[in-house]
């Protein structure tokens, strides 16, 4: 039955059910008996009944669809069916379902992302302010005191302060005014040799390729990914005589990957997830965006940016495009 | 200008720097530290009267847990100086759990400046405080000691140990010693005679 469409299985049955009543009827007023009357009536009855089931159906499924949605149960999966147009009308309630689904995850991913900025820059700013409030205020209140050197000294706190906040305020800007890429194919030998030449002269610094790659990506921001990541190898392997920092840009199977592996300190099991926090940082003049704008730029590019380590023995950055 | 010494421990230089500017004029020595391992050499050479510690210095962990364990350092030294801990604000918890450990008081960021000089003077004075309270204990206890002696004694003996602490007293002095135990001159010198003190 349910290989015939839904609109014509019902179709079919309320002609049944016509003809057939018809056919009681006349029966009735031509005398037959009640064994000929009675199964002809029972599979009338039989008939509503079917044509109710198929009647209510589709109300009773889109009733269940949005009961779910509304209280947020979001694992409900309406089944496959031959017959076209309900299957049809499944799939696309399953596909709003898993819409709404992903819709929560994101949602909550980014109240903890910015939960975690509010919360540091509301500790950032209390920190910052602290010395000025204190200087400003025994400036005002002792005016006599802060003559001469003690003025220089006291300007000079409260104007490095300021800079601290404004500086604050200007790595925020960078984590939440990222534009999206503009994305050319971009060749992998021009874009090393200009992260060479910004770098300096770094001597661990080593580059490889493949012979005549191109990257589709967004040559600036790609830049400034790879020199964020090549200067936390170069603090990583800070003092190491043997220190080596290798750059090497792979293609497999029509997708590129570029690799960033140093020998440095490496980066404990606890701390692999938190880098990539917004304003996580272990160096004391770090702002901690560094990372987590490289991430954030290449989701933008539709590929990821991961860690692999094994802390005391290095670490390597692995950069995908989508 | 107090004539009391001040340890301030901070790992923010701008905060170091402001507070001795802010201090200086107010207590005769402000010392500043950027880490409180520095305060070990300093406990240990110089009678420091208070130290104003901050709760936090690691940028990640910011759960004051160091502050408590330095807080606890701090008081375990002999003659421990007073400490007010500066707490992040509203940090409820860990203000308790410092006053638990013997802070005498905290600060929340930003302040007043006036509230906390008047706060490091109070935590001065609770320490003062103290120190009488345990003096005042200390000679209690060593007077219970002394009844204990004193009970245990000959007549004689009492005698002999209450002229040594009356001489001792008027160092040396005959005449007074024998004023103030309403006895003759020649009465004491017969006594120390009996006795065989030595003047």
């Amino acid at each position: 039955m349910s290989m015939f469409p839904y609109q014509m299985r019902f179709l079919v049955i309320a002609i049944a059910l016509v003809v057939l009543g018809g056919v009681v009827v006349w029966g009735w007023t031509a005398g037959w008996g009640m064994a000929a009357i009675v199964p002809l009536l029972l599979f009338v009855v039989w008939l509503v009944w079917r044509l109710l089931k198929e009647a209510t159906l589709l109300p009773n499924q889109f009733n269940y669809f949005l009961r779910s949605l509304i209280g947020h149960d979001y694992m409900i999966k309406f089944p496959t069916t031959r017959d076209k147009t309900l299957g049809n009308i499944y799939e696309n309630m399953n596909r709003i379902v898993a819409s709404f689904k992903d819709n929560l995850l994101d949602i909550e991913y980014k109240k903890l992302y910015y939960d975690r900025v509010l919360r540091i820059m509301a500790h950032e700013l209390r920190n910052t302010l602290t010395p000025v409030i204190s200087l400003s205020s025994d400036m005002t209140k002792n005016p006599a005191k802060y003559a001469g050197k003690r003025m220089e000294e006291s300007a000079e706190i409260i104007y490095d302060q300021c800079c601290t906040m404004k500086n604050f305020l200007d790595s925020y800007r960078m984590l939440s005014h990222l534009p999206t890429p503009d994305r050319a194919e971009v060749s992998v030998e021009e874009l090393f040799r200009k992260v060479q030449r910004l770098m300096g002269d770094i001597p661990s610094v080593t580059f490889s390729w493949g012979k005549d790659m191109t990257i589709c990506a967004d040559a600036e921001q790609l830049i400034q990914v790879l020199t964020n990541l090549i200067k936390n190898a170069h603090e990583a392997t800070e003092g190491m005589d043997d220190a080596t920092i290798q750059v090497v840009a792979t293609e497999a199977d029509g997708t590129s990957c570029i690799r960033v592996t140093d020998n440095g300190r490496g980066v404990p099991e606890e701390m692999k997830e938190q880098i990539f926090l917004p304003f996580y940082t272990t160096k004391s003049g770090g702002m901690g965006v560094g990372l987590c704008l490289s991430r954030q730029i290449m989701r933008l590019h539709g590929g990821d940016l991961r860690l692999s380590s094994h802390h005391g023995r290095g670490a390597s950055f692995l950069l995908t495009f989508g | 200008m107090y004539d009391y010494k001040v340890v301030v421990v901070d790992d923010n230089q701008a905060v170091l720097k402001s507070l001795k500017l802010v201090l200086e004029d107010v207590f005769a020595s402000v010392v500043t530290l950027p880490h409180p391992g520095l305060l070990v050499s300093i406990l240990a050479a110089e009678c420091v009267d208070v130290v104003l510690l901050d709760m936090n210095f690691n940028a990640q962990k910011i759960t004051g847990e160091e502050g408590v364990s330095w807080l606890r350092y701090i008081k375990s030294v002999p003659n421990p100086p007073a400490v007010v801990m500066i707490t992040a604000f509203a940090d409820i918890d860990l203000a308790i759990t410092s006053m638990k450990e013997g802070a005498e008081d905290f600060i929340t960021k930003p302040w007043d400046n006036e509230t906390l000089t008047n706060k490091l003077l109070a935590a001065i004075d609770k320490r003062r405080y103290r120190q009488q309270q345990n003096e005042k204990v200390k000679k209690a206890d060593d007077l219970i000691n002394r009844h204990d002696t004193v009970m245990k004694m000959t007549l004689d003996e009492m005698e002999r140990s209450h002229i040594v602490e009356v001489l001792m007293e008027c160092k040396g002095n005959i005449t007074e010693a024998a004023l103030r135990l309403d006895i003759s001159r020649q009465t004491l010198y017969s006594k120390l005679k009996k006795y065989g003190i030595v003047v």
